[in-house]
């Protein structure tokens, strides 16, 4: 059995846990719970055990602790396509990846994408896919595009 | 009736000036009956050459536009093509 | 990496329990993607039953060493801390976004604010403007005309030389109420454009009448200024136009008369060109100019620029403007402040050839005039049947399609109205079912190139008084039209 170790980065509240949750449990809460440190839950995808590390949003109080990103196989960078900080800020939050396990395989989740006031245009998105990744205008709450976005990465960590 | 006055007659002159603009169009609807079977196009296109070169004392060149008119309305291609020609070459002989 | 030994109290955590020789990352999902080498402070990972641990990798030897430890309480109190922390951040940037969208409808709502007061200023103005404008003429009528009623009352020697004396007044009381009388047209032109009633009526014109008239009205004007005027014709002068000219002197007059107004010295120069079924006019003056503020204000109706000391009702440039529009042509203002100004226009006007109108007078049959409405799209036929309808003595207003037929005869009395059939925007068929319904009585000739039967029984059941087909020879329409009137 492949094993293999994903982490879920970006700004606090954009729906990491929301969006993993979603895919493993099939469940989605519209209440705001901020995440300590990490959360481990795994799922078979094919012929791979997928550990997904649901780490602690970056925000105020604390950077992204580097230390969880140790052994991961591929990252997928989270942005709330309804707050643009959020989605400028993947680029900082990629450096940091890089620096700490290097180039590893990377999707985008641009999350949200039921809301009204979306405020991510096409420009934007182009930019971050001219950066080669593939990026996924995600809903937690529907689950639109959230089974794809984990297919992918899971996909992209065995080329 | 008294003769055209000087202005009628200018008109009538401006009126054959403005047959190679009719020609191009009447080539037009052919070649779009042809390939598309736009027969609205033709026919609308005849039927305003009939109405303004009989005013124009064209009649004969009328006469056909009413002709082929008819054919149209009959959806008999071939022969529709035949009557337009016969538009054509008639206001080809007058240019 | 494989077990070599572990307590037994990682049971505690949710974690089963290890054999020693097992592959360790099979058991515990944490140690996926680690070696021996790592070292490695994992703080605050939810573990398995969901306590909260902090776990240590430590490299020994050949060896690595975990380490796990309850952080529970530490936890919790971290937990209450960022949530509170990161909900306050929230809200504040959702303040900020609602504050951004908040500025932005106030920004609006102020500049269509200032747009209704400027509208309702302009209004004020208008009426004052228009009642100032009344007042002066009618001040000076009744002035002269209790001088001439004066002097009608004197007897005797003191009538000598009186009579020179009340010509000059009453001269003075005729200049002014046709003034008034302009003033009174100009008012209702606006209220026709806004209630789109203005129709053309072309008819042909001598291009060098139609110059010539323009002059001698405007000559006048600029002679009393003082101020140089000149009018270039065109080359091809003696040519015969299809115009309406009253509408194109109307506008001639009108910004040609501004630049006059608006020019204390220098000069008028108005240059005409015709080409091309087109003639072109472009009046340079050497005038006050217009600022960029009063530029983009001018084609407003109403608006008069501000310090100019002119008095006008504000509305000539706009009702010239739509006029130019509806014969097909535009207006260009080009000026600065201080610099003069250049007004071009455009207007399609028919070329009828070099011909002299007067030889063209044929004798007229009909003695009485007949004012008739044609809706024909085509216009080679629609100018034809003008000329030939014309020398017949009858007043021909030309519209291009149904819908314009219909307002036209909303605003106009005709006796007689010849209809196209199929015209663009709205048939004929359907101006006639809308005639109907507004219930119009006016005798409608139908008129088609098709001699199709159902066309000619569908004209009949519209109550349609005649069926021609084209060719419609004028000889007939007047006979239809004689039966037709007379019944």
């Amino acid at each position: 059995m492949i094993k293999k170790k994903v982490c879920m980065v970006g700004e606090f509240s954009v729906g990491k846990t929301s969006l993993t949750q979603k895919f493993v449990n099939n469940v989605f809460s519209e209440t705001y719970l901020t995440t300590i440190g990490v959360k481990i839950d795994t799922v078979q995808i094919e012929d791979t055990k997928l550990v997904i590390w649901d780490i602690a949003g970056r925000d105020s109080l604390s950077p992204i602790n580097a230390s969880y990103l140790v052994g991961a196989a591929g990252v997928v960078l989270v942005a709330d396509g309804t707050r643009l900080q959020t989605v400028e800020s993947i680029s900082e939050i990629w450096s940091t990846v890089r620096e700490k396990i290097g180039e590893v395989p990377c999707v985008v989740a641009l999350n949200k994408a039921d809301l009204e006031d979306w405020c991510v245009d096409n420009t934007t998105i182009e930019s971050l896919r001219d950066r080669g990744w593939d990026v996924f205008e995600t809903s937690a709450k529907d689950g639109v595009m959230v089974e794809s976005l984990f297919h992918k990465i899971v996909e992209k960590t065995k080329e | 009736m008294t003769e055209d006055s000087p202005q009628i007659q200018q008109l009538k002159v401006r009126y054959r000036q403005s047959f190679p603009e009719k020609l191009a169009i009447i080539r037009k609807a052919r070649s779009e009956l042809l390939q598309e079977n736009n027969i609205t196009f033709a026919r609308e296109e005849l039927h305003k050459l009939a109405g303004s070169s009989g005013m124009y004392g064209y009649s004969e060149l009328a006469a056909n536009c009413r002709s082929a008119m008819e054919k149209l309305d009959t959806r008999d291609s071939l022969s529709s093509l035949e009557a337009i020609d016969a538009v054509i070459k008639q206001l080809d002989s007058k240019i | 990496m494989r077990v070599c030994e572990s307590s037994s109290n990682i049971k505690d955590y949710g974690f089963p329990e290890l054999q020693p020789g097992q592959v360790i990352d099979d058991a515990i999902d944490f140690m996926i993607g680690m070696d021996v080498n790592t070292k490695l402070d994992l703080p605050f990972v939810a573990s398995p039953n969901g306590m909260s641990i902090s776990v240590s990798l430590v490299p020994c030897g050949d060896n690595l060493t975990v380490l796990i430890s309850d952080v529970s309480d530490t936890t919790e109190q971290r937990r209450k801390l960022q949530q509170a922390a990161n909900e306050n951040e929230l809200l504040v940037e959702r303040q900020k976004k609602l504050m951004a969208e908040l500025e932005r409808a106030s920004r609006k709502l102020e500049q269509k604010n200032r747009q209704l007061e400027e509208a309702s200023r302009l209004q004020t103005s208008f009426l004052s403007g228009v009642s100032h404008e009344f007042r002066t003429p009618l001040t000076s009528i009744i002035g002269y005309t209790n001088l001439v009623l004066n002097n009608l009352q004197k007897t005797g020697d003191e009538q000598k030389g009186l009579a020179d004396c009340n010509n000059d007044y009453l001269s003075a009381v005729q200049r002014s109420s046709k003034h008034l009388m302009s003033l009174v047209e100009n008012l209702l032109d606006h209220g026709k454009l806004d209630s789109d009633e203005i129709v053309l009526k072309p008819k042909p014109n001598s291009l060098k009448q139609l110059i010539d008239d323009v002059e001698l009205v405007l000559r006048p004007l600029s002679e009393t200024k003082g101020i140089e005027f000149n009018v270039i014709p065109p080359y091809n002068e003696t040519a015969t136009v299809m115009v309406d000219d009253s509408r194109l002197r109307q506008c001639l007059i009108n910004l040609i008369g501004n630049a006059i107004k608006f020019t204390d010295q220098g000069s008028v120069t108005v240059d005409f060109n015709y080409a091309n079924d087109t003639l072109q006019v472009s009046i340079l003056d050497t005038g006050i100019g217009i600022s960029e503020e009063d530029m983009n204000k001018i084609r407003l109706p109403f608006y008069q620029a501000s310090g100019t000391g002119k008095i006008g009702t504000g509305l000539g440039l706009t009702i010239t403007e739509r006029i130019i529009n509806m014969m097909g042509g535009a207006l260009d203002i080009f000026s600065e402040l201080g610099e003069g100004t250049l007004v071009k226009f455009n207007v399609h006007a028919s070329d009828l050839g070099s011909l002299d109108l007067d030889s063209a007078t044929r004798e007229l049959i009909k003695t009485k005039s007949l004012d008739i409405l044609l809706a024909e799209d085509d216009p080679f036929i629609a100018d034809l049947m003008i000329l030939m309808l014309k020398d017949w003595n009858i007043d021909v207003t030309h519209v291009v399609n149904g819908a314009l037929a219909v307002e036209a005869v909303q605003s106009h009395n005709f006796d007689l109205i010849i209809m196209d059939i199929h015209m663009p925007v709205m048939s004929g068929y359907e101006a006639v079912l809308e005639l109907n319904r507004i219930g119009s009585t006016i005798p409608v000739i139908v008129m088609s190139a098709s001699a199709v039967e159902a066309d000619q029984k569908r004209a009949a059941e519209l109550g349609c008084s005649a069926y021609l087909t084209k060719p419609v020879d004028v000889q007939e329409i007047i006979e239809t039209a004689d039966i037709l009137l007379s019944q």
